[in-house]
């Protein structure tokens, strides 16, 4: 795992302001649920993180089992219960955990890892997730597509999102004359100068 | 949200405000440095409102047990004004509270305290 120039400084300061805010997104079905394990709400990529008690497990990796994350989320008023239980348990629900850092909420997470959902289980107090490794057909290889006249940001982070940063504008259509028009065609997300034909590697 | 209820001022004297420190550290280590972070964003306090040396009334104890019913124990958060610096904060009871009838220092009432922690 490789970390950004601005987190391997933030993570050798001797001391910090910051703090490193663990964000779970659940997808179930349509719909998103996104959480943080802070006292808070946080603002980051342009969503609402709603502060809820989790706890996060160590991830267990032994290089002989599949490896997995246990997150323990608090069942008090039963919120996250109802929506398993609506989805029949949710089994396979996507869940990206991500870690960001509270002074750089403008830049992408520090941590990104998808899980799907394992197993769940309830009890009066807590919701216990137990996540294990995604589908391996469902993963994207390569990670990004390039394309000559599409902007890849606006299928990761969408249209102002973090890769994107345009400022003006209310819609864009991933061409590079719309990124032009929004004057923000620096950070186009398309690769003019690759040709049209075949793939590459 | 229910409001806490206007009765007579907690003792000045024991009065207590209690930051939760949620700093992350380290630990000694043989290198001889600490490192430390903050573990969240936002510094939330508990408050300790004591009622000893001037114990409540039965007038104030009665609103008082009425509110903590009100807000079922610990069950609901409710506005709360500082006894002293009149910053309004968004509180529960941290403690469930416990009341004795007693005349500590010669003034009968109702002595005890309660905490209240931030939401």
């Amino acid at each position: 795992m490789s970390l950004s120039v601005v987190a391997t400084l933030e993570k050798n300061r001797l001391s910090s302001p910051g703090a490193y805010i663990p964000l779970v997104e659940i997808q179930i079905g349509e719909t998103v649920i996104r959480l943080a394990a802070n006292n808070e709400d946080i603002e980051w990529d342009g969503h609402t993180w709603t502060r809820f008690p989790l706890d996060l497990d160590d991830r267990m990796e032994d290089g002989k089992e599949m490896p997995s994350l246990g997150i323990k989320a608090s069942n008090a008023l039963r919120i996250l219960q109802s929506y398993i239980e609506a989805a029949d348990g949710a089994p396979g629900a996507a869940v990206i955990v991500r870690v960001v850092n509270s002074l750089h909420l403008d830049l992408p997470a520090d941590i990104e890892e998808t899980y799907a959902n394992a197993k769940v289980s309830c009890d009066d107090q807590w919701v216990y997730i137990t996540l294990g490794a995604e589908n391996p057909v469902a993963i994207r290889f390569p990670t990004d597509r390039n394309l000559t006249d599409f902007c890849r940001f606006l299928l990761s982070t969408g249209f102002k999102g973090i890769e994107c940063g345009a400022t003006v504008g209310d819609v864009c259509d991933g061409t590079l004359e719309a990124c032009r028009g929004h004057g923000n065609s620096v950070r186009f997300g398309g690769e003019a100068g690759l040709s049209r034909r075949g793939y590459y590697v | 949200m229910p409001t806490f209820p206007s009765i007579q001022l907690p003792d000045a004297g024991g009065f207590k405000e209690i930051p939760i420190d949620t700093t992350i550290r380290s630990g000694a280590s043989a290198g001889g440095y600490v490192q430390t972070r903050a573990g969240h964003t936002r510094d939330l306090f508990q408050f300790y409102l004591p009622w000893e040396a001037l114990p409540l009334t039965d007038a104030d104890y009665i609103t008082l047990k009425a509110f903590i019913s009100t807000v079922r124990f610990g069950a609901v958060e409710f506005t709360w004004t500082h006894s002293f610096t009149h910053t309004e904060y968004t509180v529960r009871f941290r403690e469930v509270p416990e009341f004795r009838l007693n005349s500590d220092g010669g003034v009968p009432g109702w002595s005890g305290h309660v905490l209240l922690e931030e939401v």
